[in-house]
């Protein structure tokens, strides 16, 4: 590994890493504003911003470090309680976790626009800690410096501190520099470096530390304080002797220091200045005395009101807590967050469960192989047993992938948040079932979707406050967000409280736009689902937040690619809801195996009603290509000609029509042979195949031989457009 | 005189190599840049697949990945040959909208790989050839013949 894929490798994971810590920010920020008392989250917010400032700095994302410097300086006011949090506080710093993640996504790479919103937010912080325009970060120690003068009865403590790092330094994502600017503004420091562990220049790996210092430092700092500096390193790690605890000895210095006894003066001489300070300082000797008994636990009295204060709010932080967790289940990230996982790349996991369905493949065609040729009844069970053990490796291998979706549901209350700032609305947002999962790739693909779906909720659904009272509404409205399972699928459901849909103006709409015609009655649904016609939700739509031309076609569009289903319910005055029905997972599906001449397709068995077989004289005389199917005709699709198969073999006696539903309309496929049904692992087709629908895939069987995963809907589209034109 | 030839060697030193796979369509030779290759094999069963593209041979299962297998003489516009002998599928892989796709071309038979001067590689003459020039990067001379590279880019 070079330099370059060695720094590209952990900007990817710092990447990473970070984004997630954004969504955890944001979701602590959210509960922060709601219960600005709660201080377990203030202390999270400190720390993301203390953690991110570091290590930001060290991948080269200086912009990221100087914002989260700022911000980080605006929460240690509202920790100190010298500011209270104001929604333009929250505003500022999720605008800054927007303009983090953009950075990220384009690893520092800004647009014009992005840097002004940028420059805007770094001024308004600025502003906000009321710094001037120019030199901020010499101002903040002045500042600093000053109020430690007022507040603090200075006591000058020596502290001796010996740092060894883990060898593994770097990758920690820790920045040795910035321990020593940290100490630097603490007080005065005068730093030993150990380079006995540094080994011959060829053996050097640029990606081990193996530096050591030791620090003698003054400082009018609290000894926490001192110890605050070494976060992020291991106990083991640091060792900070305070001498307040003992005078200075020789005695301690020649044991503990390995420096000392080669620059005995020097040290000499900085603990010489240290006992002058020391002398300066009189009064607060005298507490430091008392100090020394308690060090470890309170410093000083006034400190330890505080103490008792926090945990106070601690407590009832945290049954705030349990009680939210039963109400609504927010809290689940933080227990989440506790599993014991490991990082794995999704490439990673495509590869195993690739390798996996190999073996199970291979499985089917030893088996095969035996019932044809060999016949051995030991060797049969053996197999049975190997195919069942495949089977449930799969199993295991798929739900690897599986991810909760809780990481969504978290996005939609950021989203809702701004939506409910920007259009003057109130909302409670409610996720129940978040720890629901699904596979990683259909939780990437439905974000859009579903972002989509609750910002028409709040634009369209939910009223606004004055309205909601006028109609005998609770002033609040509420957007849930349920999950669950059902069957091989996973159902996401958003609904509101709003007005809901009216269904004279639907059809009005669809009047005007030629979709459905005026003399005809029509269902509820049949105007509900005209909201998914291309060019219909856009023109119901035209405000700022819902309608930039994506419409609701373009959702549905999605979720059918998704190989899922979307419906839309309403109750005109009480609300609307909107459900989407999902496969579990994108690489597996239920389906028939057919054959059409030696070609071998899969007709995915939610399409499918039934099956029956059909002469061919019977076929050849139907012209109109129609058949008769329970007291109806129903088109029929030959897939021979759909595909333009051009075979010599001969055409069959008699035909099997499979019957699919798509949107409640049935057709026949006229296939010549019906297998079986199977558990088919998709595979996709590659780019080249992009530009068609109707094969959603291939899969491999038993024998090795592939067979092509037919997209029903697409091909019945395709046929019937086909047809009109 | 001797100088001279140290400083030659020194320049070799530095001169830029770059690992080719030579490979014969219709007797011509061809070569592509080895980085791109994944692996050769022969005899492998092609799956017709409704066309999407008339170079498109079908789809092979590679160790259950399934690749798209292309009829090279056609996607490099050369004639169509009856009694072409091509069972050899040539497995490379490319990143095609920052994904890494694989497409497996077929050929006649192969030389293997050989590592050649990057400034061996000449501009392309004008062949008058039944090819279409767009695929060509450059020529390099290599055992007597003259091989035509590929510009995987575009076969992709």
């Amino acid at each position: 590994m070079n330099m370059d894929e060695f720094k590209e490798q952990y900007q990817y994971k710092f990447i990473e890493d970070t984004k997630e810590l954004m969504q955890q920010l944001e979701e602590y920020l959210i509960q922060f504003e709601k219960k600005p008392e709660d201080s377990t989250a203030i202390e999270e917010i400190f720390r993301f911003m203390h953690t991110l400032k570091g290590s930001a700095g060290m991948f080269g994302f200086s912009r990221i470090e100087e914002l989260s410097h700022l911000l980080e300086s605006v929460f240690v006011e509202i920790k100190n309680g010298e500011r209270t949090v104001d929604r333009s506080i929250i505003d500022l710093t999720l605008n800054g976790v927007d303009i983090v993640r953009n950075i990220l996504d384009q690893k520092g790479e800004l647009s014009s626009e992005q840097v002004e919103s940028y420059n805007a937010a770094v001024k308004q912080s600025k502003s906000l800690l009321n710094y001037p325009e120019e030199g901020p970060r010499e101002t903040e120690v002045e500042q600093k410096s000053e109020s430690n003068e007022e507040q603090k009865s200075s006591a000058s403590r020596f502290v001796f501190i010996a740092i060894h790092p883990d060898s593994q330094l770097f990758n920690r994502g820790i920045r040795a520099k910035n321990v020593f600017n940290e100490l630097k503004d603490l007080g005065n420091i005068y730093t030993f470096l150990i380079p006995d562990e540094v080994p011959g220049i060829e053996e050097i790996k640029f990606d081990r530390f193996y530096l050591k210092w030791e620090i003698f430092m003054l400082s009018e700092e609290e000894y926490d304080d001192i110890e605050e500096v070494f976060l992020f390193f291991e106990e083991e790690e640091v060792t900070i002797h305070d001498f307040a605890k003992a005078p200075v000895s020789k005695e301690f210095l020649s044991n503990n220091c390995s420096v000392y006894a080669d620059n005995e003066t020097a040290i000499d001489n900085f603990i010489n200045g240290g006992a002058e300070l020391r002398e300066r300082a009189e009064e607060p000797s005298k507490m430091e005395e008392t100090k020394e008994i308690s060090e470890q636990t309170v410093e000083t009295k006034e400190k330890d009101e505080e103490v008792s204060v926090d945990t106070q709010t601690e407590k009832t932080a945290s049954e705030q807590k349990s009680q939210e967790q039963t109400a609504n289940g927010t809290q689940t990230s933080a227990s989440q967050k506790q599993e014991d996982s490991i990082r794995v790349s999704a490439n990673k996991l495509d590869e195993l469960v690739n390798l996996v369905s190999e073996l199970v493949t291979l499985n089917s065609r030893l088996i095969l192989h035996n019932q044809e040729n060999i016949q051995d009844e030991t060797l049969e069970k053996s197999l049975e047993s190997l195919s069942r053990l495949s089977k449930s490796f799969r199993e295991n291998a798929l739900d690897l992938r599986m991810m909760p979706i809780h990481g969504l549901t978290a996005k939609f209350r950021r989203l809702l948040r701004d939506l409910a700032g920007k259009m003057e609305k109130e909302v409670d947002f409610i996720p129940e079932g978040t720890e629901t999962k699904l596979d990683k790739s259909i939780i990437e693909r439905i974000e859009d979707p579903l972002m989509h779906v609750i910002r028409n909720a709040m634009d369209h659904g939910i009223e606004k406050p004055e309205e909601r009272l006028k109609n005998n509404k609770p002033r609040k409205g509420v957007i849930y967000f349920y999950a669950f399972y059902s069957g091989g699928n996973v159902f996401i459901q958003v609904r509101d409280d709003g007005k809901g849909i009216d269904t004279d103006y639907l059809r009005r709409k669809g009047i005007e736009k030629g979709y459905i015609s005026e003399d005809e009655h029509y269902s509820d649904k049949t105007l509900y689902d005209l909201i998914f016609k291309p060019g219909f939700s856009t023109a119901l739509s035209l405000s700022e937040v819902s309608g930039r031309g994506v419409g609701m076609d373009v959702v549905k569009k999605s979720i059918t690619e998704l190989r899922g289903d979307i419906e839309i319910d309403s109750e005109n005055g009480l609300g609307t809801s909107i459900t989407l029905k999902l496969p579990l997972t994108l690489s597996i599906i239920d389906a028939l195996l057919v054959k059409v001449m030696h070609w071998n397709f899969f007709i995915p068995v939610s399409n499918i009603i039934s099956t029956f077989a059909l002469n061919s004289s019977d076929l050849s005389q139907k012209t109109e290509m129609q058949v008769e199917y329970q007291n109806q005709l129903i088109p029929l699709i030959d897939l021979v000609d759909f595909f333009n198969i051009q075979t010599e073999d001969k055409e069959p006696d008699s035909y099997k029509i499979v019957v699919v539903d798509i949107e409640s309309k049935q057709y026949g496929l006229i296939v010549h042979k019906i297998e079986e049904q199977y558990q088919a692992v998709i595979k996709p087709l590659g780019y080249l195949h992009h530009e068609q629908e109707y094969l959603s895939g291939a899969s491999i069987l038993g024998n090795g031989s592939l067979a092509l995963i037919l997209n029903i809907k697409a091909l019945v589209r395709m046929k019937t457009s086909a047809v009109n034109a | 005189m001797r100088e001279q030839n140290t400083m030659q060697a020194k320049q070799d030193a530095k001169v830029p190599t770059k690992k080719l796979l030579f490979f014969w369509i219709d007797n011509k030779l061809f070569a592509v840049r080895a980085t791109y290759i994944v692996e050769i094999l022969d005899n492998i069963e092609v799956y017709p697949v409704p066309e999407p593209y008339d170079y498109v041979e079908g789809l092979v299962n590679l160790r259950g990945e399934i690749v798209t297998a292309i009829n090279t003489r056609k996607r490099l516009s050369m004639p169509e040959k009856e009694e072409a002998n091509t069972s050899i599928l040539l497995f490379m892989e490319y990143s095609v909208n920052n994904k890494i796709e694989k497409l497996a071309f077929y050929i006649d038979s192969f030389l293997g790989v050989r590592e050649v001067k990057q400034k061996d590689i000449k501009a392309v003459p004008d062949f008058g050839e039944n090819i279409d020039p767009d695929f060509v990067q450059g020529v390099v001379k290599i055992e007597d013949d003259f091989a035509k590279v590929l510009n995987v880019s575009k076969l992709f």
